[in-house]
């Protein structure tokens, strides 16, 4: 038993340590010769059609510009502290000159290996202005965003149970989710009130089937909308099994499931890379900025499934688009509820 | 909170399918490990073996529209990865640890550039059908049990039948004999005339079917594939084995026993309003996994010893 234990024990450490270094992607081709070195580090797979792609697409524009040689390193959120260290080192020692490691939980990692390599401008998914040396933070203003979608989601709900899925309680999710239940309370014409049901998974992709249940679990107590944090490819199923209404993360959901995705949260990243790689040709590395796009600057944007134009009653829609003027213009400024 | 939401009785049902379909994949595993365990080979190669079984069959059943076809070749496909861990520990006598860790980063790796190669980059992320539960006439009327055990996929079905075949292989049939006797004491096997690598085999292979068939349970129910999906439920697996005292009915309590503790505390959370509550989520999220390790420590203790098999993780070198 001791013996069994202990082998079963130290080969899940071991295979955590090294299993990541699954596949990289050098999408490379289109380098001009002045274009400099960018690697990005996904936290799951390239083509998810959410929070990885859109960031695999927005430096994918950049590099057919001619502005970037890219490399892509594919990642799943299982990866380990190490892991990421040793990928961004190898990246660094590679000569890629703007490291971006597109998660949250890559922020500890990175930040190890900062001082190794002064020159070069690293980058993670902090989103609440977490700059250390030359270790800049990007912001995902995905609240602001989910604001405009709740207003289309209390017109739609019935039972007045609004649901968040997240991989765990982060600041940007749990802001998100939160302006998800103030939007729905302006046009919620009830019964009661709005009530939300946040529900922490505990991991990202690689908890997709406890993400499934927790959709199972909320809409059997009563949920029929639901946006979700990072966990979209299971939530989004999920509510295309159980027929209740979802938000779209990081990318047009719409063709996942589109007669259940009412409108998506898309973030645009190309512009806060263009920033980035500005800063570093221009020698402004250390220290380093908060890259803060807002929705007024484009940073995000909601778009709607046209399959749900004429569900979405009337004045719910004219709601959506005074609020949505009130935001750009800066007359409406969206609470932050994601902590400190 | 309201209780009444996770155990009342219109809640009991959704809480205990819910159950089941997070602890088939890990049953199903189990099963098979305590097999290939019980021969003498310890099969940690099970997370590998899951992964390329869920690739394969999500990439069979997008393009046939067939789940049970994807499932047969997700079981061929952790049959063939097991076959690579059969030829380094039995014919050639590497190290079972070593060699069943490689197998998992190969098996992860590959399955993520099967399906990479696959779909590429563009368009919509495919998407498949899983089996629709087919209700068996007149059991599935039994109140509580009947939608729970009897509205299930055919899949679940199979994976239980096979649970079931494996217990009454080990214990009652002469392959089952000659299975213990190369676990316990190869050479008194060997001594009688029972091949010893020739049962290894046959029950690392078993391992590996049921390890592939877990994984296409696993995208049966998601009707997607991602890196990391089957989420390290074939270490869960080796978990259970030890807890099922190598047992596969064992396993079948032991794996429902997690999967009913996850579903409960995911449950608990909903309903409790997430970061709303008293007791931090986290805790929730542990709970699983330290209701198993207690469950391991009261069974050891209970049992006053282990019951693994003697020659387990030990190469058989016939005598001269």
């Amino acid at each position: 038993m001791k013996k069994l234990g202990t082998a079963v024990a130290a080969a899940a450490a071991v295979v955590v340590t090294v299993a990541g270094c699954s596949s990289s992607d050098s999408g490379g081709d289109a380098s001009g010769d002045g274009a400099i070195k960018v690697a990005v580090i996904t936290s799951g797979p390239v083509n998810d059609l959410g929070w990885n792609q859109g960031m695999v697409e927005g430096a994918q524009k950049l590099d057919d510009e001619g502005l970037i040689d890219l490399t892509v390193v594919q990642q799943d959120s299982g990866a380990t502290s190490d892991q990421i260290a040793q990928i961004a080192t190898d990246l660094a020692e590679d000569g890629n000159r703007l490291i971006v490691g597109h998660s949250f939980n890559y922020g500890e990692p990175i930040k190890n290996i900062l001082a190794d390599y002064p020159d070069v401008l690293f980058a993670y998914a902090g989103g609440f202005g977490d700059i250390t040396e030359n270790m800049a933070d990007y912001s995902q203003p995905f609240y602001e965003a989910s604001f405009l979608t709740g207003i289309l989601a209390g017109s739609l709900t019935e039972t007045g149970i609004l649901a968040g899925t997240a991989g765990f309680e982060i600041p940007v999710c749990k802001a998100q989710i939160e302006s998800f239940a103030d939007g729905a309370k302006l046009t919620y014409k009830g019964p009661g009130e709005i009530t939300l049901k946040p529900a922490y998974i505990g991991g990202w992709s690689d908890a997709a089937a406890q993400t499934l249940e927790a959709v199972n679990a909320l809409v059997d107590q009563g949920a029929d909308q639901f946006t979700s944090c990072g966990v979209d490819a299971a939530t989004v199923e999920g509510a295309e099994q159980r027929g209740v209404d979802v938000v779209g993360y990081a990318m047009d959901q719409t063709p996942l499931a589109p007669d259940n995705v009412v409108s998506s949260i898309v973030w645009n990243l190309d512009e806060v890379l263009r920033t980035m790689v500005a800063d570093v040709e221009a020698g402004n590395v250390n220290p380093a900025r908060y890259y803060d796009v807002s929705f007024a600057e484009g940073g995000v944007d909601v778009v709607i499934n046209p399959a749900f134009a004429d569900k979405i009653s009337p004045e719910a829609m004219a709601l959506f688009e005074e609020y949505r003027e009130k935001i750009m213009s800066g007359e409406y400024v969206v609470e932050y509820k994601g902590g400190d | 909170m309201n209780w009444s939401d996770v155990l009342g009785a219109g809640a009991i049902v959704p809480l205990l399918t819910a159950a089941l379909r997070l602890a088939m994949p890990i049953i199903v595993a189990a099963a098979g490990a305590c097999l290939a365990e019980r021969s003498g080979v310890l099969n940690l190669g099970i997370e590998g073996q899951m992964m390329m079984g869920a690739v394969a069959a999500f990439i069979t059943t997008y393009y046939s529209g067939s789940p049970l076809l994807g499932a047969a070749v997700g079981a061929t496909a952790g049959l063939a990865v097991a076959a690579v861990v059969g030829a380094a520990t039995i014919t050639l006598g590497i190290d079972q640890i070593i060699t069943g860790i490689s197998v998992v980063i190969l098996g992860t790796g590959l399955a993520s550039f099967l399906y990479l190669q696959t779909f590429g980059i563009s368009g919509t992320p495919p998407r498949t059908q899983g089996t629709a539960p087919v209700e068996i006439p007149v059991l599935s009327d039994i109140p509580l049990l009947g939608p729970v055990l009897f509205s299930q996929s055919p899949l679940v079905y199979l994976s239980i039948a096979i649970v079931v075949a494996l217990w009454w292989v080990l214990g009652r049939t002469a392959f089952g004999l000659s299975v213990r006797a190369s676990g316990e004491n190869p050479n008194a096997a060997d001594s009688v005339g029972v091949s010893v690598p020739g049962t290894r085999w046959a029950a690392l292979l078993v391992s590996g079917a049921t390890a592939g068939l877990a994984g296409a349970l696993v995208v049966d129910g998601l009707g997607f594939f991602q890196d990391g999906i089957t989420g390290g439920r074939g270490w869960v697996a080796l978990g259970v084995v030890i807890l099922a005292r190598w047992n596969p009915l064992g396993a079948m309590a032991g794996g429902f026993m997690f999967g009913l503790v996850d579903a409960f505390q995911l449950r608990v959370q909903s309903a409790s309003g997430g970061q709303a509550t008293v007791v931090p989520y986290e805790l929730f999220q542990a709970l699983p996994y330290a209701v198993t390790l207690i469950a391991v420590v009261v069974t050891t203790v209970w049992f006053r010893r282990t019951n693994a098999p003697s020659a387990l993780g030990s190469p058989f070198v016939p005598a001269k």
